[in-house]
């Protein structure tokens, strides 16, 4: 990707006249230098263009700063790009705008592609994607090179900039980006699987020995159970015989076996009819309209009250929406959209034919709801004499067992108290039985059962278990998976920026030795900060300040050499502070090392500096140049670039 | 697109890790579409996966 | 949301041990039903239940033996609401309205979300002139006979209104 500036221009800003603008050529030529007296705007136009290219946030006060004078309230900065895609293909031109509001200070970038046919200007910058991560101020500083930064370059580099300016280039801050990422996705993952208490090694084993523990706890009532049910039966038996045995005693009794069958038969005839009656009155019990006459009574009354009401209506709002759907009313006459509109408004106040229907049904069966069968009332009552009847039966069997042993049927006592008591037993266990094993969650409440009583609570609980062990596994090993890639990715990224600083030390030097000819100066290593040494000192750090530019170009063109993209180089004043030798040999090698170099100049850097140029081709002069009356005036063109140095600078 | 010292980078860690070829280049592919902001957050699931960490003794 | 009873209601049913009586299953929906019964009766509601989980699967209709009644379920509950809320029964769009609010032919009961709840909120204060008449019965004849004395006395006097 080959990114090339073609042009900017200005409305109302303090720069030049106030409103100018610069071209560099079509396409633009390799060396641009502009001539531009102090206090003429090359410090806003360098700030301009790195905010435009950074989409950089202003303040309001800098917004003011770059107005022109008092009179104008708006201004515009807009820098022209010639961008040549990865893939090739020709080069599309691309407009950035800042649009200023001196008044409230506010600004608006935007952008105009030239593929955009007609599509107009784009509000914020709209560049190709992969230049995104390269547009950041801090790299952009780098190649829209601030020359008044000069004298501080090697300060400004100490602060692990030359890092920075490595980690940017090369994108390294995506693997540092990217490891946030996984974290982040890992977080939610686990997020995801609800019960993540022990995503440590510690964790998964207090899961584990929950599991193990609920597991236990299940076979332990589930053997419980089995002894209980066992024991049951035993006891059923055991009562079969003892009821057969009492039977038998009585039978040798005639007379006793004979009332003794007529009761038992009665208590089964009984029992037959408390079971239908209990069905039958269940059935009635269901039925509103046989539950009670009351009930009833209610039904009918709003049944009628819906007749009375003539409800439900018999019109819908179907039928207006169909009504005007048609093109005329029913009635013949044609439908205009007011009566559209009436006919709409007034479907709202009416029902949907399915509400319709719904009232209609319950309507219906409302007013047909007499009872005509056995009422529930009714039902219980016989049901009532029955179960009466059955208290009398079991008080006539008590009698006549006691009788029985009246008679002096030793045995019997004996047999009758086991009865009884195999009675209690059955009945306690038949209660332990139901707790351990009920499914239903209204007796479990009822019982107050836990998974620590309860076989069904007890599985559960297991599966539970199990289920949150199987998460704290796989949150577990999320946790140690995400921490393997975190780890890689971070030796990854400081495998990668220990190689590319070798790299662009290696390339500095080689540059630094066509540079500074004169003294073995080179970079020793790169550690976030350029690490000098020379043949004089192993260390060197009162390099001076031509030296010390030098080594800031050396490293800035070894690291854009490099990079993905190729960027115009920018830089303002740049021989200002060099001895006039030393700007011989930068001048002499600095152009060479990018493919676009816009300099800006003041008339002292001719000398051994600009002069190097005239004879360049592809080389385009810009002259800027304050008239004796307080104009400013853009000149292109060599001559008038030559002139301007022998007049000096007019201030 | 990636550069050839992060894929140099990517190559080492690997090796030393013993990663195979497949996870090698998945997660080559993972840093490159990090850096072309193409990434899918699927993607760093799918890689992690590949990760093989000796589970648990399952005891049931 | 669908029917459901009070935590109280669950436990004073509890003790019925449905299993003895074969042939004939004394159901959720039953207790629910006859809480209910009463609630309309009175043309009271609780009006903040403590509900357990409801006893119907989400999305289920009526048990099949009450799908039979589901109108007059939905009647007893609009007459009930006209009563508590002294509704006129001879404004026939109020009426109407009611009705409509109460009603909704999509869902598996034919009951509107309000409808549910009030369903609800009824049968829980349904249930508390239930606990006040009678002790926590042991058998479902045993409710039966019971439950049929809280309503014989409205019977008279409708009877005693008829003749």
């Amino acid at each position: 990707m080959k990114i090339r500036i073609t042009d900017w221009r200005c409305e109302n800003l303090r720069i030049g006249e106030g409103t100018e603008s610069f071209e560099l050529g079509d396409p633009p030529a390799r060396w641009s230098l502009i001539q531009m007296p102090n206090g003429l705007g090359k410090t806003s136009t360098m700030t301009l263009i790195r905010a435009v290219l950074g989409g950089e946030e202003l303040s309001t006060e800098k917004v003011r700063g770059f107005r022109a004078n008092d009179d104008v309230d708006t201004g515009v900065f807009e820098l022209g790009l010639l961008i040549e895609g990865r893939r090739g293909g020709s080069p599309k031109n691309y407009r950035l705008t800042i649009n200023f509001d001196f008044k409230n200070g506010s600004y608006q970038y935007s952008t105009l592609r030239s593929e955009e046919r007609g599509g107009g200007r784009e509000l914020g910058l709209v560049l190709p994607p992969d230049l995104k991560h390269i547009l950041k101020s801090e790299f952009i500083r780098l190649f829209v090179f601030d020359g008044e930064l000069a004298r501080d370059i090697r300060r400004d580099l100490n602060k692990a900039a030359a890092d920075r300016a490595i980690r940017t280039l090369y994108q390294l801050d995506d693997i540092s980006a990217l490891q946030q990422r996984v974290s982040y996705a890992v977080t939610k993952r686990q997020e995801a699987l609800e019960r993540t208490s022990g995503k440590t090694k510690r964790g998964v084993s207090r899961h584990q020995k929950l599991v193990d523990g609920a597991k236990t706890q299940l076979t332990k009532l589930e053997n419980t159970l089995r002894k209980k049910s066992s024991s049951y039966s035993m006891l059923e038996e055991e009562r079969d015989k003892v009821g057969e045995d009492i039977a038998s005693h009585m039978a040798r009794n005639g007379n006793l076996e004979k009332r003794w069958k007529q009761l038992n038969d009665e208590a089964d005839d009984l029992a037959g009819d408390i079971q239908s009656l209990t069905g039958q009155a269940i059935q009635t019990f269901r039925n509103p309209a046989t539950l009670s006459s009351a009930i009833t009574a209610r039904l009918t009354a709003l049944g009628a009250t819906l007749t009375r009401a003539r409800l439900p209506k018999s019109v819908s709002s179907d039928f207006f929406g169909e009504v005007a759907d048609e093109g005329e009313c029913i009635c013949g006459r044609p439908i205009g959209s007011a009566e559209r509109v009436i006919l709409r408004e007034r479907k709202e106040q009416y029902l949907a034919q399915d509400q319709i229907s719904a009232i209609a049904t319950m309507k219906d069966r409302l007013n047909t709801s007499v009872a005509t069968e056995t009422s529930f009332l009714e039902s219980c009552e016989i049901l009532q004499e029955k179960l009466e009847a059955r208290q009398v039966n079991e008080t006539a069997m008590a009698r006549l067992k006691l009788e029985a042993e009246e008679r002096g049927d030793d045995d019997m006592r004996p047999l009758r108290k086991r009865e009884s008591e195999i009675k209690i037993e059955l009945a306690t266990l038949e209660k332990e039985i139901e707790h351990l094993q009920t499914a239903d969650p209204v007796k479990q409440r009822a019982h107050q059962c836990t998974e620590k009583t309860n076989i069904p609570l007890a599985r559960r609980y297991h599966e539970e278990c199990k289920a949150t062990l199987n998460e704290v596994k796989d949150s577990y090993r999320l946790s140690r998976q995400r921490d393997i890639l975190l780890d890689q990715l971070q030796r990854i990224e400081k495998i990668a920026l220990t190689d590319l600083r070798e790299v662009i030390r290696e390339e500095t030097n080689c540059r630094l030795e066509t540079l500074v000819q004169m003294e073995d100066l080179r970079v020793e290593r790169i550690d976030g900060v350029l690490e000098l040494s020379s043949n004089k000192t192993s260390r060197k750090d009162d390099v001076s300040e031509g030296q010390s530019l030098s080594v800031a170009y050396a490293f800035l063109t070894a690291l854009l050499s490099k990079a993905p993209f190729e960027l115009p180089f920018i830089v303002d004043s740049p021989a200002v502070s060099l001895d006039l030798d030393v700007r011989k040999e930068v001048s002499s090698v600095i152009p060479e090392l990018f493919d676009q170099m816009i300099l800006f100049v003041i008339s002292s850097e001719q000398a051994a500096f600009a002069e190097n140029f005239y004879e360049r081709e592809d080389t385009r002069f810009i002259t800027l140049r304050q008239t004796a009356n307080g104009c400013v005036e853009t000149r292109y063109g060599l001559e008038e670039f030559r002139r301007q140095s022998a007049d000096g600078e007019i201030t | 697109m990636i550069d050839k010292a992060v894929s140099e980078a990517v190559k080492a860690v690997c090796n030393e890790d013993g990663m195979d070829e497949t996870y090698r280049s998945a997660l080559e592919a993972l840093i490159e579409n990090a850096m072309l902001d193409s990434l899918d957050p699927s993607d760093i699931d799918d890689l992690l996966d590949q990760i093989t960490v000796e589970s648990i003794a399952d005891e049931d | 949301m669908s029917l459901r009873l009070t935590e109280d209601a669950a436990a004073f049913f509890s003790k019925i041990d449905s299993h003895r009586i074969k042939g004939v299953r004394f159901l959720d929906i039953d207790r629910f039903y006859a809480c209910l019964m009463l609630g309309l009766r009175t043309g009271q509601m609780a009006s903040e239940p403590n509900l357990m989980p409801s006893f119907l699967a989400a999305g289920a209709k009526y048990p099949e033996a009450f799908q039979a009644y589901d109108s007059y379920l939905l009647g007893l509950l609009v007459e009930a609401e006209i009563r508590r809320r002294k509704l006129d029964s001879n404004d026939r769009d109020l009426i109407e309205k009611e009705t409509v609010k109460l009603l909704d032919p999509h869902s598996p009961l034919g009951l509107s979300e309000d409808g549910v709840r009030f369903m609800n909120q009824y049968a829980a204060k349904g249930f508390e002139i239930l606990r006040d008449a009678m002790a926590s019965p042991r058998s479902v004849y045993d409710f039966l006979v019971a439950f049929a004395d809280l309503w014989r006395s409205d019977d008279d006097i409708v009877s005693g209104q008829a003749s």
